[in-house]
Order: structure tokens, then C-alpha cells, then sequence
């Protein structure tokens, strides 16, 4: 699970002014960590909003995006940004065919279980595929210089990695509510999840739409995967927790609301956050979970939640 | 083993058309054919070569687990909390074991009673959620159990061996019969429970649930109390799965029994053989133990490719499963077959 890890905090005098160092440097942390969660969630939210489709394998999409990368780096020599733009063009690709031709088109309107069962097999194949190739050990991208800086402001220090995650994360989610609103794409997209049989007489290939917003979510997914590296190893078995994250903050935010998966994301990593500071990093994940639990019974569609997007 | 067509006790046929004649003579053969297999079961170790003894031990684990499981599932209700449950229950089952000194068989009721209690008080919120976020619900539970175990750190990282060993030492021979019919045991009672489960209102309740949940609160059924029944069944049996399976290895870590794999592997049974069905269980888990051995635990890696892709394969070709796709099959051949004569 992620861990925020033991601050390096000047000891001073006072009691007080230290815990309360510790604390705001504890939401920052938190708010900072949020805002690259909210672009890992938005995939999710996204595929699970327009095409009503629980992508079990949106946490391999995300080790994806990584491994490729790192593979993209070890083997050719790329560069991060060019192989990250690789990454994810190719993971949207599979993705989108994995829609269209790898049989996901013909269960989706079907039973619930079987989209699951789908998609946790696509997960295994993915995850174990790389864990295969490249093991179970954790490995570091290549980064460019700089983004192992320290920044420091006041009391608060924070690593360059987590500030351009952060970044990353609000622009991610920025360009996907930015596509669905102003693109064609967009249209087709949102014009079929309100009426899929409209759109279809109206001249959207109905198929298509959910193929590509498949697509973009599994893109945005690789995109995610791509931040993560920039700031801590990355191994295999992150997939599952990443998962698990992108689900805590597609349910605060309401799933399928793009447009608040950003305060979704600010809300959990701060919660986190404050809880591993307060309690220990593994009681406060499961704190963090046991209050998201309650939430989800008190507004089962999350706070920003509607039918539609 | 080769049954026929009428052992699929799936019950669509069985609960919902009233048969004044046919259902007691099939009810009738179906036990009849349960007794026999039981037979064979039991004095099977006599002429089986060792290692199909430790894989039908495995074998039978997995069969209950995914009955348990199925219990629920026929309602609608996929959970993915079934590690949870199961880690519990062997977990537990070390702790009465280690520091109580009880024997394994108290210590194995009293880990399935407790954790039927606990995931029966999980369940009374959890199912004010439907659907897709009943799955999620479930998902984070079961992380959740996890982190707290792991966080707690009961047997330290390395996990804990048994301090009490059963009751046969030295030869392997008798330490794998032993087994065999501890988890014989195991098999015959989740079945039983199962069965009755699934005979009596509940089932009625949690089918018709299945198929249209509303209605059938609708028309008076008390859904959540069947619902909590069924699900502090289900814990409980994948409790004793739990214990069982850790008193076999003689040791129990978080790492290995609270992992979402464990939860995979029943659903890939579960979906494998056809849910709603006993057989199906049986079928998938046969399948599901001879891949897994067949690979080895050498490739743990390929092991879980092959696995997701038959989730996939199975998901998308076969949504039924394989028992009740190959039962419609047959079916239809006979019926194409044999028009003038009716076909049971």
C-alpha cells in the first residue's frame, strides 16, 4: 500500500508548533498526492460513467503504461516524455480493441458478472504477463534531471516528483472533461450514454463510442501509470492498489462524474493522508477505507453523484 | 464421472415447475447417485496413487468454497470478499490452535461460528448496496481485512506454523488420508448445508431474488434476511475452508491467505463450471487443480496468465459455463435425435 513515510521535521521547542508542522505538512502531502489520484480515478470513473462498465483491469492498464515505458527507456533509449506519448497511445489502442474485437462488446449489455470476470482475466493476463518478463522486483523509470529535487516552501518540503505528479494528474483530468465537452468525440460519447438508440439513428456507431471511450480510458489509465513513475518505483503488484484507490475516489466524487473526480481525489489523498500521520500508514489506509465505507452507505452514488454525466 | 443430465440440481427445473410424479423419482435418484459417488469417495484411497489423494484433498477444499460462494451468487450478489472470510477463518483456527491449545475440530467451529457473527455484522450495511457497488463494497472489505491483518502482524512477517500436529506422524501416507477425509468431511457437510440451504424457502428466496429483486420484496419475500442468512453461511463455510486448509499446511500468513488470488480462483471456478450449479463447482475445480498442477507452483506467473485467460475466454464463449452449455448441447442432440421420445 502507499505509504507517505516518516517526515524529516526540524525538532523544536515547542511541542505544539511540531505536531502542527507535521500535520499541514500532512495535507499538502495529502492534497498534492490527491490531485495524481483524481488523474488515476478518472479512467475508471470515465469507462464505468459513459459505458457502465466496471473495468476491473484498469489498475494493469496502469502498471501498463509504466512497464512500457520503462521498457520503451531500457531497450530503445527513449526519452520519458517520447515513450510515455507511446505508451499511451498504444495502451488506448488495446484498450479500444480489446473493446471492439477482443469480445468485451458482446458481454457488456450482459450479465454483470461476466464484465467482471472479463475484465479480472484481462488484469491477470496484463499483470502476470509483465511480472513474467521483467519479475516481481520494483524498478525506477528513467527520469530527467530535476525531478528528484526538493521543494521548500516555509515549513512544508515536497519533492519535484510529487508536484509535477499533482500537475499531471489536474491536466489529465482537465483534457478528458475537456474532450468529452468540446470534441466530436465527446458528443458521440456523451450523446450515447444518454440515449444509445438516438444516437445510433442520428448517425453515431454505437459500438464505436463505447470502443473508444474504452479507449480513452484505458489511455488515461497508461497517462496515470506514467505519473506514478515519476515519483516512486513501480512494480507489478501496484496494479491492485492502484485499483483499489481509483475506485475510493470514483466513489467520493459519484462514479462517472469527470468533473468532480478532482475534489474526489484532494478529499481521499487528504484523508489518507492525515490518517497514516495520526495513526500508522496501514491502520489509516483501513480507516481511510472504513470512512469511505460509510460513505458509500449514507450516499451510495458518492457526493457529486447523478444518473448521468 | 459421468452423470446424467438430471444430477444438475440448479433448481430452475427443480424449485420453480411443480413435477407431481417425475421430481420425487429424480429427487430420489439424485441421492441415490450422490451415495454411490460417496461411496467410491471413501474406500478410493485404498487403490488411488498418493498424489491423486493430495489433489482430490485440494480438489474437495475448492469444490466447498465455491458452493459457498455460489450461495450467494445465485442471488445476484457477487462477492469478492470471500479472501476475507477465509483468512479469517484460518487465521483464527492457528489462534485457538496456538494459544488456547484447543484441537482442531472445536477450534475449527468456533473460527466458522465467529466469523458467520462478524461478516453477518459487515453484511447489514453492506447490503444496502446493489449491483456494482455491492462488488465494490465487498472489494473493499476484503482489502480492508487485509491491511488490518497485515498491519497487525499477529505471527510477525514470516507467519506462523501450527504447534499442535495431527494426530498421525511419520508416515505421509496416513497424513494424507487423514486430510483426504477431513476435507471428505468438509465436502459432504458444505453440501449438505448447501443443499438444504438451497431446497428450502431461502433458496426459493435468494433464486427469485436473482432473478428480479424488487419483485420479489414486492411480493412479501423478506429479502435482507435471507440475504444475511445466506451470506453468514457462506462465511462460515469458507471459514472452514479457511482453518481446514491451514491446519493441512501447517502454517498460515497473511500474505498467502488474505490475497485477492484466493478470491479469483473460486470465482474462476465458480464461472468455469457454470454458477447455479453443484456439478459445475466439481467440473470447474477439477479442471482448475490439474492446470494449476499440471504448471507447477514453478510458474506462479503463467499459472495466473492462463487462468485469465480462460476468465476471459470462458466469460465471453461460454457465459453459462461449461456444464450448463453442455448440458443445453446434449440437449438439443437428442432432442434433434430422438424427436418422438421425451427426453428427462
Amino acid at each position: 500500500m502507499l505509504t507517505l513515510g516518516a517526515r524529516l521535521v526540524p525538532p523544536t521547542s515547542e511541542p505544539g508548533q511540531f505536531t502542527r508542522m507535521i500535520y499541514l505538512g500532512a495535507v499538502v502531502d495529502g492534497l498534492l498526492l490527491g490531485a495524481m489520484f483524481a488523474g488515476i480515478a478518472v479512467g475508471l470513473s470515465l469507462i464505468f460513467g459513459i459505458a457502465n462498465l466496471l473495468n476491473l483491469a484498469h489498475g494493469a492498464f496502469i502498471v501498463l503504461g509504466a512497464y512500457s515505458i520503462y521498457a520503451l527507456q531500457t531497450s530503445l533509449g527513449l526519452g520519458l516524455v517520447p515513450s510515455a506519448v507511446i505508451a499511451v497511445v498504444a495502451a488506448g489502442v488495446l484498450g479500444w480493441a480489446v473493446y471492439r474485437w477482443g469480445g468485451l462488446a458482446r458481454i457488456a449489455s450482459g450479465p454483470l458478472l461476466m464484465v467482471i470476470v472479463f475484465t479480472f482475466g484481462l488484469h491477470l493476463v496484463i499483470v502476470n504477463g509483465i511480472s513474467f518478463f521483467y519479475g516481481a522486483q520494483s524498478r525506477n523509470l528513467v527520469l530527467p534531471a530535476g525531478l528528484d529535487d526538493v521543494w521548500e516552501v516555509g515549513d512544508i518540503i515536497e519533492p519535484a516528483s510529487r508536484i509535477y505528479g499533482a500537475i499531471g494528474g489536474i491536466l489529465l483530468t482537465f483534457v478528458i472533461d475537456w474532450t468529452l465537452k468540446y470534441t466530436k468525440l465527446g458528443r458521440a460519447i456523451r450523446a450515447t450514454r444518454q440515449d444509445s438508440d438516438m444516437a445510433s439513428v442520428n448517425g453515431v456507431n454505437v459500438v464505436e463510442s463505447y470502443a473508444r471511450t474504452m479507449g480513452l480510458g484505458c489511455a488515461a489509465a497508461a497517462f496515470s501509470g506514467a505519473l506514478i513513475g515519476l515519483g516512486s518505483p513501480i512494480d507489478p503488484g501496484m496494479g491492485i492498489n492502484y485499483l483499489v484507490i481509483s475506485f475510493a475516489v470514483a466513489i467520493i466524487a459519484g462514479f462517472g462524474r469527470i468533473d468532480a473526480v478532482i475534489v474526489g481525489g484532494l478529499i481521499y489523498g487528504a484523508l489518507l493522508s492525515i490518517m497514516q500521520v495520526w495513526l500508522s500508514p496501514g491502520l489509516g489506509t483501513a480507516a481511510a477505507f472504513g470512512l469511505l465505507f460509510v460513505l458509500l452507505l449514507v450516499r451510495p452514488r458518492g457526493l457529486f453523484g447523478s444518473d448521468f454525466y | 464421472m459421468s452423470a446424467p443430465s438430471g444430477v444438475d440440481r440448479s433448481g430452475a427445473a427443480s424449485a420453480s415447475r411443480p413435477l407431481p410424479d417425475g421430481s420425487q423419482h429424480r429427487q430420489l435418484r439424485q441421492i441415490m447417485i450422490a451415495l454411490i459417488v460417496l461411496a467410491i469417495l471413501v474406500v478410493a484411497p485404498t487403490f488411488l496413487p498418493e498424489t491423486w489423494i493430495v489433489f482430490l484433498t485440494g480438489v474437495a477444499i475448492w469444490i466447498g468454497m465455491v458452493w459457498a460462494w455460489d450461495l450467494l451468487a445465485i442471488a445476484g450478489y457477487i462477492s469478492l470478499a470471500v479472501a476475507g472470510w477465509y483468512g479469517l477463518g484460518a487465521y483464527s483456527t492457528v489462534v485457538f490452535m496456538n494459544y488456547y491449545g484447543l484441537g482442531f475440530l472445536p477450534s475449527l467451529i468456533l473460527s466458522a461460528a465467529w466469523v458467520a457473527v462478524f461478516s453477518v455484522l459487515v453484511a447489514i450495511p453492506l447490503f444496502r448496496l446493489r449491483g456494482h457497488y455491492f462488488i465494490m463494497g465487498t472489494l473493499i472489505i476484503g482489502e480492508v481485512i487485509y491491511l488490518v491483518m497485515n498491519q497487525f502482524r499477529l505471527f510477525g512477517i514470516e507467519g506462523a506454523s501450527l504447534v499442535h500436529f495431527p494426530p498421525v506422524d511419520g508416515d505421509p501416507r496416513y497424513f494424507n488420508r487423514y486430510f483426504y477425509f477431513l476435507a471428505l468431511g468438509f465436502l459432504v457437510i458444505s453440501c449438505f448445508v448447501v443443499v438444504s440451504v438451497r431446497r428450502s424457502r431461502i433458496g426459493l428466496a435468494l433464486r427469485a431474488m436473482g432473478q428480479d429483486e424488487i419483485t420479489a420484496e414486492t411480493m412479501g419475500v423478506s429479502t435482507s434476511r435471507y440475504k444475511l442468512i445466506a451470506f453468514g453461511v457462506s462465511s462460515a463455510l469458507l471459514a472452514c475452508a479457511g482453518g481446514l486448509t491451514s491446519y493441512w499446511a501447517g502454517f498460515v500468513q497473511q500474505g498467502t491467505v488474505f490475497t485477492l488470488l484466493i478470491t479469483v480462483k473460486v470465482i474462476v471456478i465458480g464461472i468455469l463450471g457454470g454458477s447455479g450449479t453443484l456439478l459445475g463447482a466439481v467440473v470447474g475445480a477439477l479442471i482448475i487443480q490439474y492446470v494449476e498442477q499440471v504448471i507447477g507452483p514453478t510458474l506462479a506467473d503463467l499459472n495466473q496468465i492462463i487462468y485469465g485467460l480462460i476468465v476471459m475466454v470462458v466469460a465471453v464463449l461460454l457465459p453459462s459455463g461449461i456444464l450448463p452449455s453442455l448440458n443445453r448441447a446434449v440437449g438439443s442432440y437428442l432432442r434433434a435425435r430422438l424427436p418422438s421420445k421425451p427426453v428427462v
